[in-house]
Order: C-alpha cells, then sequence, then structure tokens
C-alpha cells in the first residue's frame, strides 16, 4: 500500500496540472461543476505534461531531473492564477449543499465501480499481452537504457508488435512513476491504468450529471461499470480505456459546451481530442471524428480556434515523435499506396468486416445479449427528450467506427487476424461515448416518472 | 394512456436492469478478491516467466541485439502460435533493453525449447549454425554461432 501512496504522490504536480488547466478553462463555481472538474483533471494532467516532458526528453533525455521541478512550479502557477480568478469571483467550488437522493445514488454507482475496478485490477498485476509487448514495454525499455541509449526504445530493430512507432502518453507517463522511485515497479502500470478507469467512470457520471442529473448519470455510470469490456480491458493495462477516456472527454466537453457556450469548453475538448491522438494511432482517427462533429455543431471561427489552440501541445507532440523517433509502422509503412488502394476496391474485405461486426454486436460491452436486448428496449420505451441538443455530436463514434472500418480495409495485415485480435476493442471506443450521446439525448427516470405520474 | 404504460414500462425496465446490475456487481466482487488473492500467491505468467529466465541474465550482454529461437524455428516441431508469441513478448519485456530478433543470425542465440532435452537441443539447433553454450532448466538454452 506505501508503494500505491509513494506512486500517487508522485503524479500529484500532473493531477495539480490538469486542475489548473480545467480550473482556468472552465471557471464554472459550484459543488456540482468540481466533481466533473477533478474526473477531468488526472488524464488532462498526464496528457498534457506526457506532451511537455516528451519535448524536455528530445532536448536534455528523459532522465534530467529538472522536469520534476518545471512541472511542479507550471502547476503551482496555475493553480495560483486560477485560485486568485476565483477569489476575485463570487462563490466557491466548495461550497456545500445537502445532496440530492439522485446525486446519493450516482455517488454509489461511483463507489461500486471504483472497488470493482480496484478488485479487477489486482488480478494481471502485469497486464496482458499488449500491455507487456507495447506499452509497458516502452517505458521499461526508456528506463532500462539510460540517458546515453533511451532511444533504443524506438529502434528499428525491434519486432513489429512492439509497436516502436506508437505514441508516447501512456510510456512516459509510466516512467515517470519509474523514475520517481528509481526502479521499475509493477505497481505503477497497475496504479496508473486505475486512475484512468476511475476517471473514465468519474467522468461519465460527472458529465451525464451536469448534461442531465443524477438519475441519468447513475444510469450512465451502471451502463459502464455493467460491461465486462470496461472491467477486463483496465485491468489489462493497454491503452484502450485512456483512450475512451479522452473521447468521452471531448464528448462531454462539446455537449457542454452546446449548452452553456464558452471558449474554454472548447479548448479542453481540444486538449482532449489531442491527447486521444497522443495515446493511440487510432487517436488519429478519432481525432479526426471530433474535427467533424465539433464543425457540425460549433462551426464558428472563435469555437474552432479555442479548440484548435487546445490541440496544439499534443498535437505537435505527436508530429514531432513521429518525424524524429518513430521507426515506420506496420499499417502504413508496410505497403505502397497502390495495395492499399487495391485494398479498397475489394468486396471481400467489406464482407469480412461487416460479418465480422455484425458476429460482435450481440454480445457488445460483453454483456449477455439478453442485457443489451433489455437495455436496448429501455432506450426505445424512454425515447428522445426532443429539447435535448447534441444529435450532431453521434458524428464523432460515428465517425470513429467508419474510419476504423477503412483502417481495416487497407490492413496490410491478414484480415482476419487483425480483425479478430482488435475489433472489441476498437468497437468499445465508440460504443461507450455512443451510449453516452445516446443517454444525454433520452428521456430521464425523471421525465418518465413525470410522465407516468401525469406531472409532465 | 399509451403514453403513461410507456413511461411505466421503461419505469419497469430499468429497475429491473438495475438491480440487476447491481447483484451481478455484489455477487462479483468478493470471486474477484478470491482471484487476486490466489494470484497474488502464485504470481501471473510474466512473474513466473521471469523466474525462468532469471538464471540465464549473467550470461547476456547488458545491451545490444539477441537472436531467439523457439520451435517454430525448427523443422518438423510441433508449436502453438500464440504460445511462441507470448514467450517471446514476454522474453522482451524481461531482457530489456537487449533487444531480442526472431532467427538464428545473431553471435548470441536464446532458445526456448521447452520440450527439448540438451541433446536434442543441441542437435536441432545445429543445422541453423548454433553451437551449445549453456543450458538452464525449463528448457531455456543459450546458443553461440559456430565459427564459419
Amino acid at each position: 500500500m506505501m508503494t500505491y501512496l509513494r506512486l500517487l504522490l508522485a503524479h500529484l504536480p500532473a493531477f495539480a496540472l490538469g486542475l489548473a488547466l480545467v480550473e482556468l478553462l472552465y471557471p464554472r463555481r459550484g459543488a456540482r461543476h468540481l466533481a466533473l472538474k477533478l474526473a477531468l483533471a488526472p488524464g488532462l494532467g498526464w496528457g498534457a505534461s506526457s506532451a511537455l516532458y516528451f519535448f524536455w526528453s528530445l532536448a536534455f533525455t528523459p532522465f534530467s531531473a529538472g522536469y520534476a521541478w518545471l512541472e511542479g512550479g507550471l502547476a503551482l502557477a496555475l493553480l495560483g492564477w486560477a485560485a486568485w480568478r476565483g477569489w476575485r469571483g463570487a462563490g466557491s467550488c466548495l461550497a456545500w449543499r445537502r445532496p440530492a437522493a439522485a446525486a446519493l445514488a450516482a455517488g454509489g454507482v461511483f463507489a461500486l465501480g471504483a472497488l470493482l475496478l480496484w478488485l479487477r485490477a489486482d488480478l494481471q498485476p502485469n497486464g496482458n499481452f499488449d500491455a507487456y509487448a507495447t506499452w509497458n514495454l516502452r517505458a521499461r525499455f526508456l528506463f532500462l537504457s539510460g540517458a546515453q541509449e533511451w532511444k533504443t526504445a524506438f529502434a528499428p530493430e525491434l519486432a513489429w508488435w512492439v509497436h516502436a512507432d506508437y505514441p508516447l502518453l501512456w510510456p512516459l507517463t509510466l516512467l515517470r512513476a519509474y523514475l520517481s522511485q528509481q526502479r521499475v515497479l509493477t505497481q505503477a502500470g497497475v496504479l496508473q491504468a486505475l486512475i484512468f478507469a476511475w476517471s473514465l467512470l468519474g467522468l461519465a457520471l460527472a458529465g451525464m450529471a451536469r448534461l442531465r442529473g443524477g438519475w441519468q448519470a447513475a444510469l450512465s455510470g451502471l451502463a459502464l461499470i455493467g460491461m465486462p469490456w470496461m472491467l477486463n480491458y483496465s485491468a489489462f493495462q493497454q491503452a484502450d480505456v485512456p483512450l475512451v477516456f479522452y473521447t468521452l472527454a471531448c464528448l462531454v466537453l462539446l455537449l457542454l459546451a452546446q449548452r452553456e457556450p464558452a471558449g474554454g469548453l472548447y479548448a479542453l475538448a481540444g486538449l482532449a481530442a489531442g491527447c486521444a491522438a497522443w495515446t493511440k494511432n487510432d487517436g488519429a482517427v478519432i481525432l479526426l471524428a471530433a474535427c467533424a462533429a465539433l464543425l457540425a455543431c460549433a462551426p464558428r471561427r472563435r469555437n474552432l480556434a479555442a479548440f484548435g489552440l487546445g490541440l496544439v501541445l499534443p498535437l505537435a507532440a505527436l508530429l514531432v515523435f513521429k518525424a524524429a523517433l518513430a521507426p515506420p509502422g506496420d499499417l502504413l509503412g508496410a505497403q505502397s499506396a497502390a495495395q492499399a488502394a487495391a485494398k479498397l476496391l475489394d468486396p471481400l474485405r467489406y464482407a469480412a468486416i461487416a460479418a465480422a461486426l455484425l458476429r460482435l454486436l450481440p454480445g457488445v460491452g460483453g454483456l449477455p445479449w439478453p442485457a443489451l436486448a433489455a437495455g436496448l428496449l429501455y432506450l426505445l420505451l424512454a425515447g428522445r427528450d426532443p429539447r435535448q441538443p447534441g444529435l450532431s455530436v453521434l458524428l464523432l463514434p460515428g465517425l470513429t467506427l467508419l474510419g476504423y472500418s477503412v483502417v481495416y480495409l487497407i490492413t496490410p495485415q491478414p484480415l482476419e487476424w487483425h480483425l479478430n485480435y482488435s475489433l472489441d476493442r476498437l468497437v468499445f471506443h465508440a460504443f461507450v461515448p455512443a451510449l453516452f450521446v445516446w443517454l444525454s439525448l433520452a428521456r430521464t427516470p425523471e421525465d418518465l416518472w413525470a410522465a407516468l405520474t401525469g406531472r409532465a | 394512456m399509451a403514453h403513461k404504460l410507456r413511461a411505466g414500462a421503461a419505469l419497469l425496465l430499468l429497475a429491473g436492469l438495475a438491480a440487476a446490475a447491481l447483484i451481478a456487481s455484489a455477487l462479483q466482487a468478493p470471486r474477484l478478491r478470491e482471484q487476486a488473492v490466489a494470484i497474488q500467491r502464485s504470481g501471473d505468467d510474466l512473474a513466473l516467466w521471469a523466474e525462468r529466465l532469471a538464471p540465464l541474465i549473467p550470461y547476456l550482454p547488458e545491451r545490444g541485439v539477441l537472436g531467439y529461437i523457439s520451435e517454430r524455428d525448427i523443422p518438423g516441431l510441433a508449436y502453438s502460435a500464440t504460445d511462441q508469441g507470448e514467450e517471446l513478448a514476454m522474453s522482451q519485456f524481461l531482457l530489456a533493453p537487449r533487444i531480442l530478433e526472431q532467427g538464428a543470425r545473431r553471435e548470441l542465440v536464446l532458445a526456448n525449447l521447452g520440450g527439448l532435452s540438451p541433446q536434442e537441443a543441441e542437435q536441432a539447433a545445429a543445422p541453423l549454425g548454433l553451437q551449445l553454450e549453456r543450458a538452464f532448466d525449463y528448457g531455456i538454452y543459450l546458443f553461440r554461432r559456430a565459427a564459419p
């Protein structure tokens, strides 16, 4: 337990940086905003900090101790600025009000989900194949190679399945945990995965609570922790849960911005979308889908500029990494444009992808089909609340799935193998955000109760 | 009336779903705890593989590229592609920052030939131009390229 506490302390400056960014860009007061800010802070803090740390590493090597001072100083300065702004404004983010029953229900769902995620996290302390073959391996390589040879982690001699071209948000965050304790620690990966999973659950609850109230929030949290995929993927220490966290963060912020317009929300959405691309190559598809959703729902120049501003840091880190360090990837680097184009014209590949999606559908989320059918029936019976904006945000998960399908069409890997190995996780990236958007548009249990009792 | 019926049915269904989710979660928690305790006692696959490779590590250079062969590199031996992939990945993880390259082209070659005795392993690797340097338990061998 002490090891976990020491690791947690080492991450605090990054969390403070995230909280300061959220507080500065989303300066709304009150306890109901606080939960959302706390859910966003760790992930966005890790995203921004790992991008800054990447540039620091290029300039001074990852082992130069100065970065911890830079990060801590920056976090303190930004938090101080946010506190000064808050002190000048009215109200406090800690103002206490008696929580409503709905808020207690949402809090109970969070407590239950956090417990289940924690229990499941212990089952695979080193994660699954992707964790030790790719994500954690790269942090281990960086740490053990030393200051002179840290770029060995991107050596072309590494096997293709190491995916040395994958972005660095997860490995660099893990590396900082190793460096803080001066050794490779299994617990560092467990904790990182757990915090991302808790943040995702917290975001689903707090985001929905802001959008549609506590009962709908409890429902969205229950849907998330009821999914075996969620519990398993977080324990596997893969980058899929972080990727869904950033996707959902972008989506929640875009939906919020439609209800309470503020440039800062678009900037945070841009940061989240950029972090998705800085997490996994798949995140580039999510970034493009987020840009399309933004254009569809808020195409004003000021919003686009704010989104772009938020995007700059993680996107710059990604582009510099790809240009300066990353070896060619196994998808785009392994075939010519003509070969890829020929695959796009092959109808058998379309059929194989459609068939795999159809096979997956009855068990999506890892749920038994009766539970899925009952959930679908509930959504149909509840119906859509026509007053709720945000249908265009569905473009984000929709285009993500479409983009992934194009990647499968042109993959140089054997298609059946590629689908078997990754389709469930890729569908997870789109399914959680799609479910969230749909719940944000659906009638809430309060609406249904009012309709039943004739008070609608 | 239809409106009320629909709302009532939705609420009933929701209550049933929520109850099922809560009961399933509550039942799951103790089972997860038991499994976690068992894994803490015995170690996961990677921890077990680390024990297997530990005696080999003092005989390896601290960095550089090493060859790696397993049953799939020896013609005629049966193997499971999944197991071979996982064992190579676990070995790469545990031996980092050394780089493992599948095949027998490098000066030093780590062999993971679980089913073969030292004599059998030596015979199997000879056509690949390898000489046995050292044998360890569980079918782990270190070979060196034979002088031409």
